[in-house]
């Protein structure tokens, strides 16, 4: 058929079906937007952070870097500089800092000291300010100025705005700096975008207490020398740092990405289900005028290939619109959900920007574009041998439109097999959690008939049981009538409420999970004093003094120096451990509940011993180790063998963690300086009563006076501050399933609207026999509660059984400290507020349908 | 020419029923001349518009034959099947089968459209079928702005488009009061004579079938 026919073919068709086409869009749209919106806000964390690497990394390639928070000495600058093939070399020293301005407002910086020669590495020498990197200041990226409500985060020249001054925390000391310059992206590029500061090293190094010292020193290669620049840095990093990529960064945080990447990796699944379903249930609305005009076209000769080519080439023109106006939706959706997760923000240097790769697009496009032609072509069925004229003559209704035991039979089979199959898969592969959930998901779809048969064979038979339910039997009737939109919209909510119920239930269990281990870890003193935010005690500080000013203050029974950072460990994946170091003499109470295997008791006694460890079950498993075994860490003074007295979750830490006692921590981490504490804890005499606890945080914060940079905490308060960065981290798949239920409430009542207003002949039929506008609206309401009642029932009992996969996977595979599972009141809670929601606004359409002038139905 | 434009012999097509098959039409002998219209009648179910539709080979039939200019409609694939409807058969339904809020002018392209012709020739060709049945001055009315046997019009309109040799009329004067019957009935009638095509006329309506050349009546699927 030639293009213009089909392009006139189709305008006919929306001129005829404007609002059909319409609704069918949506659904396309709406599903394209979920699924583009899942995958741009998850792919943007890493993509920024990508952009962030990149700028900072500029043109370089290699980087000999630091494995503790005491770097390296600035000396090995010059040595680098000297090694045959290196072109150019620039120091870096990276501290995370907290910048306060003078309203209050603060913000978790990364802060950069560093030379020319970095600018000249990443190209920003050109647009960087000179001023930046002048004495005394600091210059911030647009995002913090705005983040800290600084000037709007517009970029302004020193000259300007000199006398705006900043409050920088850092390693326990407060300084106020002038701010230098704010760096959008014409001078400061992708880096612009993420929370970044920068000011000259060595003024840097001065605040930080690290005379001398850097982070790391980025590498440029003549073309053709990386292999001998490579060999000369490992001279020269010995097995006291390590050489690597420039980039590493980014496959670090790639790997910490990776469970929230399958979660979203399942909803835009689930969202591609869905809007399957919303589409096909819309044009399902359509099928009877399709049939009609596919019928026509064959009587009038036209073959069965022009028309497989009419009908595909409108699924396909009808798909690209809904999935351009449903990419522009997502696009707009993940501005909304893409939020840097606070509990990575720490470790690694995120961008705020929103990347949209082409995978997404693509994606997103096939979906929609699949969703749309799939669901055009149920009419085709006609072109079966045999089925020409069913609907021209002799035929009612949509193809395939009873209920038959057969097609009951067969969707329960195929319900069945799928539930082993996926039951199977689950018990022999853990980590297959998206392909088991996406296995549920269908099965959710095929158990929809036999549930709604079984639901229209219980009403029916309480309808013939009570007399009172005389309205059931007119509503039972009607759906038989319309049973295969009945089931397109029962199995919507179906795969709705599989979503929500099985990712909602396992966010919560992984909230319940961290909650516990944060409590157990709070347990460990009744004050924290520590590094603003600094939830899992990774920056040290200097506390000169401050240690031996608290243990004198009254009521204090002690005070201990608890430690702990970052290691780099491993490259297959490479991950970022959280290294947990606690004094000899305190309990280890963070172990409680988070042992996989080994005895608390034992575990606890060889860590406080020394030359032990505990280390995730899922760090010891790639290593091939176990209890009582050795792990090797590739710690600052060199390559130490640690034997592993038990194996833990991950502390709510994607990459895994080590905990050890202070004094190995400091032997092999921070020789220089074995006192370093990255959080104090804080024993109150006689426990800590709440009056104890407010008065001896207001002594210590006193002693610590005024140019402190360190908070303190109650363990209370300390422990609400962990769990609300926590919750914040999983908000990404709260807002999606929320988002996921009102999707399909939008689609379900739009579908069901439709639905009942096209149904005004027969509602006129029934008020020419009699019925009045009342018993018409709650007939349609039994109608309408019976079908989502059957779907969103299947949907919620299969979630629950979702969710304990995806507590397995979270558990097993990811070591995460998910709890026990429990469902609590959430399925049936979402299955209430969809069903009322449903119901609530169909009622509007229902009740002008009701009202129907009787002659409407001679009319027609 | 063509003397015999379709002959049914012997022709049996049955359904099968809840309990026992049905024999929609027995054995039944027509044959049609071109130029003339014959009339078939009878009461719902008997049979007529099967044989409509064995005619048109959108059904097979169990037993006999059934003849269009001397071809065995069973000999035809797939392909000639769609192209014998496409370039020899005119359907003209009860129910006019029109595009809503779609000109009169584009309903009676649209077969022509179909058929691989360019817009603008099939419109240069439909126009002077819709003025020879009456509806010159209302080329751009949708159906919804025209009466029942102008609807029909239509209808008759888009398959004359075609200048089909056969023309299979079931029930067009079904939803017509009797002025309008006879209108679209002579018409069809003295289109036939015109362009020496063959009508077939199913109706259970005695007037119009008292109006076709010739007459025959359908009862349990016998042909009398």
């Amino acid at each position: 058929m030639r293009p213009y026919v089909l392009l006139y073919l189709y305008r006919n068709r929306l001129r005829v079906h404007t609002a059909q086409e319409l609704l069918a869009g949506l659904g396309v749209a709406v599903a394209v937007a979920l699924v583009f919106a899942t995958l741009v806000a998850n792919g943007s964390i890493a993509g920024s952070a990508g952009e962030v690497v990149r700028a900072a990394a500029g043109s370089a390639t290699l980087q000999l870097e630091a494995r503790g928070p005491d770097g390296v000495p600035g000396q090995l600058l010059e040595a680098v500089e000297a090694l045959p093939g290196v072109k150019r070399a620039a120091p870096l020293l990276e501290q995370t800092a907290t910048v306060v301005a003078k309203g209050g407002r603060d913000s978790t910086v990364t802060i950069t000291g560093t030379t020319v020669g970095l600018a000249t590495l990443d190209g920003l020498s050109r647009t960087l300010p000179l001023s930046t990197l002048a004495p005394g200041g600091i210059g911030l990226s647009s995002t913090t100025a705005r983040a800290i409500g600084l000037g709007d985060g517009r970029r302004w020249p020193i000259s300007d705005r000199s006398e705006e001054k900043v409050t920088v925390m850092l390693r326990g000391a407060s300084s106020r700096l002038n701010v230098s310059a704010v760096l959008g992206p014409e001078t400061f590029g992708a880096l612009s975008r993420a929370s970044v500061a920068v000011m000259p090293l060595p003024r840097l190094q001065q605040l930080a207490g690290l005379p001398d010292r850097v982070s790391r020193v980025l590498v440029e290669v003549d073309p053709g020398h990386e292999l001998e620049v490579r060999q000369g840095l490992q001279r020269l990093a010995g097995s006291r740092l390590d050489v690597t990529a420039a980039d590493r960064g980014l496959a670090l945080l790639a790997q910490a990405l990776r469970p929230s990447g399958q979660a979203s990796d399942l909803f835009a699944a689930i969202s591609a289900l869905l809007g399957f379903l919303f589409a096909f249930n819309a044009l399902l609305l359509t099928v009877p005028d399709r049939r009609q005009a596919i019928a026509d076209l064959r009587v009038d000769g036209t073959g069965r290939a022009a028309i497989v080519q009419m009908v595909l080439s409108q699924g396909l023109l009808l798909g690209i619109a809904a999935s351009l106006i449903g990419l522009l939706g997502g696009w707009a959706l993940s501005g909304a959900f893409h939020q840097s997760p606070g509990y990575l923000s720490r470790s690694f240097t995120l961008g705020a920007s929103t990347v949209i790769g082409t995978t997404p697009v693509l994606l997103a496009l096939a979906c929609g574009l699949l969703a749309a032609c799939s669901a055009s072509i149920v009419p085709l069925l006609d072109l079966r041998a045999g089925r020409a004229l069913d609907a021209a003559y002799g035929e009612d209704g949509a193809p395939g439109n009873g209920l038959g035991e057969t097609l009951q039979r067969r969707a329960a089979l195929g319900a069945v097999l799928l539930l082993a199959l996926s039951s199977a898969l689950f018990l022999l592969v853990r980590s297959a959690a998206i392909e088991v959930c996406v296995l549920l998901a269908f099965a959710t779809m095929l158990a929809v008939p036999p549930a709604l048969a079984g639901v229209l064979r219980v009403a029916g038979a309480a309808a013939a049981r009570y007399r009172g339910l005389a309205l059931t039997s007119a509503a039972l009737t009607s759906l038989r009538a319309t049973t295969l939109s009945s089931l397109a919209l029962a199995a919507t909510g179906a795969v709705a409420l599989f979503g929500s119920v099985a990712l909602g239930g396992s966010r919560a269990d992984l909230l319940r999970g961290i909650d516990s281990y944060t409590a157990h870890y709070v347990a460990g003193a009744d004050i924290w004093v520590v590094d603003p935010h600094d939830n899992q005690a990774i920056d040290d500080f200097t506390a000169d003094g401050h240690a031996a000013a608290i243990a004198r203050l009254p009521g204090v029974s002690g005070v201990h120096a608890f430690q702990g950072s970052f290691l780099n460990f491993g490259s297959h994946p490479p991950r970022r451990l959280w290294v947990i170091a606690w004094p000899p003499g305190t309990p280890l109470t963070l172990l409680s509940g988070q042992l996989v295997a080994g005895r608390l008791a034992t575990a606890q006694a060889r860590i406080q011993q020394g030359g032990w460890i505990a280390v995730s079950a899922q760090v010891a498993a790639e290593h091939h180790t176990g209890v009582g075994g050795a792990l090797t860490l590739a710690t600052p003074t060199g390559y130490i063998a640690f034997r592993v007295a038990a194996t833990t979750t991950n502390f709510g830490w994607t990459p895994g963690a080590i905990v050890m006692n202070t004094a190995d921590y400091s032997h092999y981490w921070s020789p220089t300086h074995p006192s370093a504490p990255s959080a104090l804890g804080v024993q109150l005499d006689g426990g800590a009563s709440a009056t104890a606890a407010r008065t001896a945080r207001s002594e210590i914060i006193r002693a610590l006076g005024p140019s402190s940079g360190l908070e303190v905490l109650s363990a209370g308060e300390r422990e609400r501050q962990i769990d609300s960065s926590a919750s914040e981290g999983l908000g990404q798949l709260a807002d999606i399933a929320t988002l996921l239920v009102a999707a399909a409430i939008l689609a379900l009542t739009a579908a069901m609207g439709s639905s009942i207003w096209q149904r005004r002949t027969a509602l006129a039929g029934l008020r020419l026999e009699g019925t009045t506008p009342k018993r018409l609206r709650r007939m349609l309401a039994i109608e309408v509660a019976l079908m989502l009642g059957a779907g969103c029932l299947t949907g919620a009992i299969l979630g629950i059984y979702g969710q304990l996969v995806i507590d397995s996977y979270l558990k097993h595979v990811t070591g995460f400290p998910v709890a026990g599972f429990a469902t609590g009141a959430r399925p049936l809670e979402i299955f209430v507020a969809v069903i009322a929601s449903v119901l609530a606004i169909t009622s509007i359409p229902a009740w002008f349908a009701s009202r129907v002038s009787p002659t409407f139905a001679l009319d027609e | 020419m063509i003397a015999c434009m379709l002959e049914l012999e012997d022709v049996v097509k049955s359904y099968r029923g809840a309990g026992e098959d049905v024999r929609a039409v027995d054995r039944v002998n027509l044959r049609l001349q071109a130029g003339e219209m014959v009339a078939l009648h009878g009461p719902s179910g008997s049979g007529k518009t099967t044989l409509l539709l064995l005619a048109a080979a959108l059904l097979a039939p169990e037993r006999g034959t059934i003849r269009f200019q001397g071809r065995d409609l069973a000999s035809f694939s797939q392909a000639q099947s769609s192209e014998y409807l496409l370039r020899q058969v005119g359907f003209v339904y009860q129910h006019f089968r029109l595009m809503p809020r779609v000109s009169a002018l584009e309903n009676a392209s649209r077969k022509l459209l179909m058929s691989g012709v360019g817009m603008r020739e099939a419109q240069a060709r439909a126009t002077p079928w819709l003025e020879r049945v009456g509806l010159g001055e209302r080329l751009d009315r949708p159906p919804e702005r025209l009466s029942g046997g102008e609807r029909q019009r239509v209808a008759i309109a888009r398959v004359l488009a075609t200048e089909p040799t056969l023309i299979l009329a079931d029930e067009p004067t079904g939803n017509l009061d009797s002025v309008r019957s006879r209108e679209i009935v002579e018409l069809l009638r003295s289109i036939a004579r015109e362009r020496q095509a063959a009508v077939l006329l199913v109706t259970h309506d005695l007037d119009a079938a008292a109006l076709a050349d010739r007459s025959c009546t359908l009862r349990d699927g016998k042909l009398r």
